[in-house]
């Protein structure tokens, strides 16, 4: 199915090194080359297909795995202002305490690309890698590292970072259909994982579950929110934005807020601090984005029949508590997080197994769906909604090989120092860890490419 | 350089991975939704610009809808140019919008720069052209999705269609789930059978980054369903904060409060601009030093590709002697610095991409960010379709957009939405709805595609509509939104709006007729300095009007005090209509009478089945041609490529005395002769 050409890899005349590439332009890519071009290096950020960049492919929940508030909100600091900015405005603290940010997916994946192209010494390039490759000098001793699209285009670079997540021999299983990739409907890279087979590189398998979704106007949401109104833990999210664009003193915070609020007003400041160096302020006058625009301002735009669409302002009413962000709960009797304000879809994570399990912090029990494998619906007369408990993203599972005995856990030793790793192929787990991880490979990195310009590499 | 083989034509496979218990128990845990039957009354595959249409039409006019998409994270994705509009295409998203279709509001709410172009030709070329911003456009497409009652949006692969006694039951997904429905409309886009092309290299691929659709081809084909091969091509998208703006001609959108929309208020926006440059000899040496790299001259695509959206390198090749080509740099957006290059579409090897564009002006330190690449796909020659987009081989099954061999998000829309009102209406077993030729464009792309079949992705211009001056941008709320209206895509209250505007521009022109200018010295100083004739006596305002170089506005000045206050207050749309149908009062008059001669026999229905074999007088390659693509009416059959005007005489006694002899039997006793024989 491939064609393969005849010529040789093809370098454009006059091309040259540049400090880093970042091979996968994900959670961890993305928190990588924004941290190596905010500490000076030119940086090369490669992803498959560009308008996925940023993207939190897994679902909208960052969670920590020590259970604590202090470690999202150490990883976030972390991050380059630019960066923090992003996850920050696109998060929502749970008014129950459980120490989770719901993050609107689309919001982190647009802004981010945005964020990370005011960095100037960062580039985005599309293109699947195939192949990477140290390249010596006569006597053996490093000059460069080499990588090849599918293309056939070669990029050199002192260093190569990969970030591709579960891309190296990724195998996607959806009930009965099995798909080669990483993440559900992209390509694998498939000769990436040759070329560190052939170098000898060790690739542990691991599994990963993703959890299923239902669109908002699904019955099963509808069901949800209605049986959790009797349930304690049925909780209201405070969307961080919405503290920014108030006019509370985020300095002072407010003893009289609940813990949730100050931990979001905690964000919100840690955001405001570096508001004026940033640029990320949405342009004056063009048209603003669903995720920047109130929930009942984006229904208003829709401009429906009133008469024909109970999802329309002068109709919400009944469901006000689905559809208006502000007040979006956070399921607990069947745990349903919001994925985003311009997807409308709702998340239920894996974990959940046995009647009831605590998902941070949080007691729930699994999703309940009616069965309708029975005798099909009619169309009659009285069922407004046809089959809509459907889900929109079935629970999938994803096979893939992460990179083991990294050295000083980003480094792939039988590549010298020239290749690092990144994110979940470095074995990182969910969101935090991968942006603590892109973040931390950074900054060696920053003090390699110093040494190497000390003794004149 | 090292060859690995590698598999990648089994990237998709449908088998059962694991089977489940006998208590649909896999691995210990519940397999909820799989091998599970949902029912809806359309099912639509495909969440690009034809099937978005589809779907929201869909589900507006009150039938359960799925939209079935191998990415739920892609909706409405501009691949290509985000632009929307243009001669022609304009036209067709202003129909769409007064038919009460998403692209037009779409626009509205994601553009960056609009203009109006072709102001100072005649009103038939006069188009909207808009810059979206791709993001926005994918983002509040998703949200008026979602936000739709009756739609489901379902994420999977479309493995077969569900299809006993030639009628359409549904499709089964990959992933073991079925979406039953007695109507499907397929919107694959460039999806079946997708390979992504750059010089002598490919890989399967539905767009760049994704996988394509390798399963549902084989099903289509063996429910009786022909597919043949296209190509298309995209140009690189480049760094905009490295290109030189003082090196190119900046181009901006028109200042006022242009809109798609026929509804609500046009938005106040800030607009982006774009930038002029041209290719230079130096790039025509790059482009023709490596065209042997080309997958044009490798042979790497077979597919044909469009011809009115050329490659650099076709460009070349076709126009050796023209020393410049346009390239307009485009902003993709107020989320992104990318911008995209219009006129060098090509997918040359990657380094020679880097090449041409740093020999154009302005981007000699362009930065590259994705390099462009061709795509070749399966498409459904359109002649297998009815009028109203449903396949003459499967009941119940329609296909719209670029499947059928388009290129452009118009012509895609325009296609999604038609066969998204026909499968709800064959749902609701109500009469299809199908446009005419002198009704609007959209009519025009139907019948040519379903009538003449293409032999190129084929695109919608101005000139294809022999009846352009009635099928205006201005009016198509006129010819379309009562339709609409009466599908139930349009509200009372836009019928309203659509009612009063029309009502004012008729009270406008009713007045100009019965005012009566005098020829005074001051009427003759005015027309003269218009460089017109003094009037010899007295005239109508509205006759003045029809001089070419009069216009409504330099006459305000003679009008009596009352009507120059109505029309003082008359809005600027009802004006410009208000000119252009004085102005061409006389060629809109003549082809509206050359439509009513012509709807007589343009309208006569060919019933099903019919045996051409057996009309004596049809040449031998007439009887071929129309058994096998079966044409609902006389007008059809006489655009067939290969049936002359000679045989639709013959066709047209032929029908004439069938319908006499059905008719006579009918009622022996007679006295139906007088009847009008035609069926419109």
């Amino acid at each position: 199915m491939v064609g393969r050409g005849q010529a040789g890899p093809e370098r454009a005349p006059g091309s040259t090194t540049t400090d880093v590439i970042v091979v996968g332009a994900g959670v961890s890519g993305c928190a990588c080359a924004a941290a190596l071009a905010a500490g000076g290096a030119e940086v090369i950020l490669m992803g498959s297909a560009l308008d996925a960049t940023g993207l939190p492919g897994h679902g909208p929940a960052v969670t920590a795995a020590s259970g604590q508030w202090e470690e999202i909100e150490e990883v976030l600091r972390s991050l380059p202002a630019i960066l923090r900015r992003v996850w920050v405005e696109a998060a929502s603290v749970p008014e129950s305490g459980a120490p989770m940010l719901i993050v609107d997916r689309r919001a982190v994946s647009v802004e981010t690309k945005r964020a990370l192209e005011q960095l100037h010494s960062l580039h985005f390039r599309q293109g699947l890698v195939e192949d990477v490759r140290v390249v010596r000098g006569p006597t053996g001793e490093f000059q460069s590292v080499e990588v090849e699209t599918i293309f056939g285009e070669v990029l050199s670079a002192r260093r190569v970072v990969l970030a591709v997540g579960l891309a190296l021999g990724g195998h996607v299983r959806v009930g009965a259909q099995e798909m080669e990739g990483g993440r559900y409907g992209e390509l694998p890279a498939t000769g990436l994982r040759a070329a560190l087979e052939t170098a000898g590189a060790i690739l542990t398998p691991v599994e990963e579950e993703v959890g299923e979704r239902y669109g908002g106007n699904s019955p099963v949401v509808a069901q949800a929110f209605s049986s959790a109104a009797h349930t304690r833990t049925n909780s209201g999210l405070v969307p961080v934005r919405r503290l920014l664009e108030s006019a509370i003193d985020l300095a002072g915070g407010a003893s009289s807020l609940s813990p949730a609020a100050q931990v979001a007003l905690r964000l919100a400041a840690s955001v405001a601090d570096s508001l004026e160096r940033t640029e990320c302020r949405w342009p004056d006058g063009l048209p603003p984005p669903p995720h920047r625009t109130k929930e009942s301002d984006v229904l208003a735009a829709l401009l429906t029949d009133p008469a024909r669409d109970p999802r329309s302002p002068q109709a919400a009413g009944a469901r006000e508590s689905v559809t208006v962000l502000d007040k979006s709960p956070v399921q607990a009797a069947a745990l349903l997080l919001p994925d985003g304000i311009a997807t409308d879809e709702y998340w239920s994570p894996t974990a959940i197994s046995g009647p009831t399990c605590s998902y941070n912090s949080m007691m729930v029990r699994p999703l309940a769906v009616a069965d309708n494998s029975g005798p099909e619906m009619t169309s009659g007369a009285g069922a407004p909604v046809g089959s809509l408990d459907v889900a929109s993203r079935l629970r999938h599972k994803v096979d893939g090989l992460v990179l083991g005995s990294l050295d000083s856990g980003h480094r792939v030793p039988q590549f010298g120092c020239a290749l690092w790793a990144v994110g979940r192929v470095s074995g990182a787990k969910g969101y935090l860890d991968s942006l603590r991880s892109g973040v931390d490979c950074a900054q060696r990195l920053l003090r390699l490419l110093e040494d190497d310009s000390d003794h004149g590499v | 350089m090292r060859i690995r083989p590698r598999q990648y034509s089994c990237l998709w496979s449908a088998r059962q991975f694991a089977p489940c218990g006998p208590d649909g128990r896999q691995n210990g845990r519940v397999l909820r939704s799989t091998s599970r039957q949902y029912s809806y009354d359309v099912v639509v595959v495909g969440g690009g610009h034809a099937g978005c249409e589809a779907a929201l039409a869909s589900a507006r006019m009150g039938c359960r809808t799925a939209l079935l998409t191998l990415h739920l994270d892609k909706i409405a994705l501009m691949p290509c140019n985000p632009a929307i509009g243009g001669v022609g295409k304009g036209q067709l998203t202003r129909e769409i919008d007064a038919l009460g279709g998403e692209q037009g509001r779409n626009t509205d709410r994601s553009f960056i720069q609009i203009k109006m172009l072709n102001t100072s030709k005649g009103p038939a070329v006069r188009a909207l052209r808009a810059q979206a911003d791709k993001r926005l456009y994918e983002d509040w497409m998703k949200v008026v999705l979602s936000r739709n009652p009756r739609l489901a949006l379902v994420q999977g692969e479309a493995a077969e269609l569900i299809v006993s006694r030639e009628t359409i039951n549904g499709v089964k997904l990959a992933d073991g789930r079925s979406l039953r429905a007695g109507a499907v409309v397929l919107a694959t886009g460039t999806f079946l059978q997708a390979k992504i092309v750059i010089g002598d290299r490919s890989y399967a691929a539905g767009r760049v980054g994704e996988l394509p659709a390798l399963l549902l081809s084989t099903s289509m084909r063996a429910a009786g369903l022909e597919l043949d091969r296209f190509q298309s091509a995209t140009p690189p998208r480049i760094d905009g904060t490295t290109i030189d703006p003082s090196r190119m001609l900046a181009q901006f959108g028109d200042d006022g409060d242009l809109s798609f929309s026929h509804w609500g208020t046009p938005p106040a926006r800030r607009q982006l601009p774009c930038y002029l440059t041209h290719t230079t000899s130096r790039t025509h040496e790059v482009v023709v030093d490596h065209l042997h790299l080309s997958p044009l001259k490798s042979g790497s695509v077979s597919g044909k590709g469009p011809r009115y959206c050329p490659s650099i390198d076709r460009k070349l090749i076709n126009f050796p002697d023209r020393d410049r080509h346009p390239v307009f740099v485009e902003p993709e957006g107020a989320t992104t610095q990318e911008m995209y290059l219009q006129g060098l579409t090509t997918s040359l090897p990657v380094f020679v991409q880097e090449m041409i564009i740093r020999a154009t002006p302005g981007l000699e330190t362009a930065r590259l960010v994705r390099p462009g690449y061709a795509v070749e796909y399966d498409y459904l020659p359109p002649q297998q379709l009815t009028l109203a987009l449903q396949t003459k081989a499967v009941h119940g099954l329609f296909c719209a957009g670029q499947l059928n061999g388009t290129s452009g998000y118009e012509e895609a829309a325009a296609q999604g939405l038609m066969a998204g009102i026909n499968a709800a209406l064959y749902a609701q077993e109500k009469p299809p709805f199908t446009l005419r030729r002198d009704q609007a464009y959209i009519g025009v792309l139907i019948d040519d595609l379903v009538t003449k079949g293409v032999d190129e992705p084929y695109r919608m211009f101005t000139s294809r509509a022999e009846y352009r001056l009635l099928l205006r941008h201005d009016n198509a709320c006129d010819r379309l939104s009562p339709l609409g209206h009466s599908l139930g895509l349009i509200n009372d209250e836009q019928l309203g709006e659509v009612m009063v505007r029309r009502r004012s521009t008729d009270d406008l022109r009713d007045m100009l007729e019965s005012t009566q200018i005098r020829s005074n010295p001051e009427s003759d100083a005015l027309l003269e300095s218009l460089g017109s004739t003094p009037l010899a006596e007295s005239q109508s305002a509205g006759r003045l009007m029809r001089r070419p170089e009069v216009s409504l506005e330099a006459i305000v000045d003679l009008l009596p005090l009352g009507p120059r206050r109505m029309f003082e207050a008359a809005p600027a749309e009802v004006i410009e209509r208000l000119a252009i149908e004085a102005r061409y009062d006389g060629y809109i008059a003549r082809q509206l009478a050359e439509i009513r001669r012509h709807r007589a026999t343009e309208n006569l229905v060919i019933p099903a089945p019919f045996d051409y074999l057996r009309v004596e007088g049809l040449t031998f390659e007439a009887k071929d041609k129309l058994a096998r693509l079966r044409p609902d009416t006389l007008g059809q059959a006489s655009r067939i490529p290969g049936v002359s005007p000679a045989d639709i005489s013959v066709l047209l006694v032929h029908l004439f005395r069938a319908l006499r002899e059905a008719q006579a039997a009918d009622e022996p006793s007679g006295g139906s002769r007088d009847r009008p024989a035609t069926c419109s």
